[in-house]
């Protein structure tokens, strides 16, 4: 196999659910494409690495400026049109994708960047928390949603929030959990059903 | 390729791909065992609710000869402890337990005393008790479990009864009459050495003990496990640093 192609293999087998196979596939693929659709490849990427960063706000991801000294600021941060007075916590900027996507929320987001995990060293000052504080402090919000997975990490980080953010005198909620839509009584686990059972809300 | 049933702790979860998890699981028959659990990261996935580190699961394994990873086929939740994902602070206490157990247990020779171990702490942890004093049963019983807890109550150099507060060489696993100890020894009072011969009893657990005692215990368990464990101890502090934010005034906050 040639150096080049060699290189790019590897490079692709990197990629998170690229393996050997994949990575082949591709490699081979764009060999036979046209030499443009390389290009524009090439051109994305290095733009990616080049132009995008988190957000100075919120944490989302942002495209940044010509200017270095102006600070990212993401699409929705800029947005004067969604609701400032409601803030959406999530873990992952492709949270902030999935929210979007159902259009039940128009307000603002905060991107923590991930959740407590001990075993990798990340707790309140590593998700940078005291700027969320300040940020909500300095805010008019009337209304926080914790939106963190129903897992132990994302219940733990929500209780550490609401602990952080209840001085603050702003009201705090938590995304409902239970059984997801479409499923199946059957075949959920029982900390599914117990969680669906005590979240029960009445019919209208 | 064998079929493995067995019961399960699970240490730590990392995606693998978009639906699909890699497990670490401690058993009691063969300790650390790592897995995929494919389809793990779906919402209604048969694997979900069983590959969230803290849960003890009944697991069925593909376990392969000469493969690192094993296949979790299998996993229905047996145990979720609830009280450990809604506070915080027990939340970080539980994962400096995985991260010793994740560390320890592939040195061990018997398994399963340290599975039941980290079971009856992670218990004791759900069940309330404070977080100093489950650290210092699991690892005083750790450090039992291998062999290397030392003889607090016989003196090395004279082979004398100690009673009362006592010093430890860290290195040596040895306890001495103050008036007989080397230099640079760890000293332990009289309530940290009651409070460590009693541990395993539920009574002295349940008993009020003071912070001086059982930070005392504490920190010599920690200097052990330290000296004799390779701890990566990443969770360490976490809990601490986490206590100082919130204590913290606002206005002092960076934006």
């Amino acid at each position: 196999m040639v150096p080049s192609l060699k290189r790019l293999l590897a490079a692709l087998r990197r990629l998170p659910g690229v393996g050997a196979k994949s990575a082949q596939r591709i490699g081979y693929h764009l060999l036979r494409a046209e030499k443009s659709e390389s290009y524009e490849l090439a051109r994305s990427i290095v733009n990616l690495a080049e132009r995008v960063a988190l957000c100075s706000i919120c944490g989302n991801i942002a495209e940044t400026t010509a200017d270095e000294n102006r600070r990212p600021v993401c699409e929705i941060c800029s947005d004067p049109e969604r609701d400032e007075e409601r803030l959406l916590i999530v873990e992952e900027p492709y949270n902030v994708e999935s929210f979007e996507r159902t259009g039940v929320f128009n307000g603002r987001y905060h991107v923590l960047g991930g959740l407590f995990d001990p075993l990798a060293g990340i707790g309140a000052e590593e998700l940078g928390l005291d700027k969320l504080r300040r940020r909500i402090a300095e805010a008019a919000y009337n209304e926080i949603i914790l939106a963190t997975s129903p897992t132990a990490a994302g219940e733990a980080t929500a209780a550490y929030l609401r602990e952080l953010l209840e001085p603050l005198n702003v009201r705090l909620t938590r995304i409902a959990v239970g059984l997801s839509a479409g499923a199946d009584v059957d075949y959920a686990d029982e900390v599914s059903l117990r969680l669906a059972v005590e979240g029960r809300r009445e019919m209208h | 390729m064998p079929l493995v049933k067995t019961e399960a702790i699970v240490l730590a979860a990392r995606p693998l791909g978009d639906t699909s998890k890699i497990v670490v699981l401690l058993t009691p028959r063969r300790g650390v065992v790592r897995a995929v659990a494919k389809g793990a990261r779906r919402p209604k996935g048969r694997l979900t609710g069983g590959s969230v580190p803290l849960r003890r699961i009944e697991a069925l394994l593909y376990v392969r000869e000469g493969r690192e990873l094993a296949v979790l086929s299998e996993a229905q939740v047996v145990w979720a402890p609830r009280e450990l994902g809604s506070d915080w602070r027990r939340y970080l206490s539980a994962g400096r337990l995985l991260e010793t157990a994740l560390a320890v247990s592939a040195e061990g020779d018997n398994p399963a005393a340290d599975y039941h171990l980290l079971l009856d702490a992670l218990r004791l942890l759900e069940g309330g008790l404070d977080a100093g004093l489950v650290r210092l049963f699991y690892l005083r019983q750790l450090l039992a479990n291998h062999g290397l807890w030392p003889e607090l109550g016989r003196c090395a150099v004279c082979g004398g009864t100690v009673e009362g507060a006592v010093d430890i060489d860290i290195a040596a696993g040895a306890a001495y009459h103050p008036e007989h100890a080397p230099d640079a020894v760890r000293s332990l009072g009289a309530g940290s050495v009651r409070l460590l011969a009693g541990l395993h009893r539920p009574a002295v657990l349940r008993a009020r003990q003071s912070r001086e005692v059982v930070e005392g215990a504490l920190d010599l368990v920690e200097r052990l496990a330290a000296y004799h464990f390779d701890l990566r101890n990443r969770s360490a502090g976490l809990d601490a640093r986490a206590q100082a934010l919130l204590d913290r005034p606002e206005d002092e906050s960076p934006l």
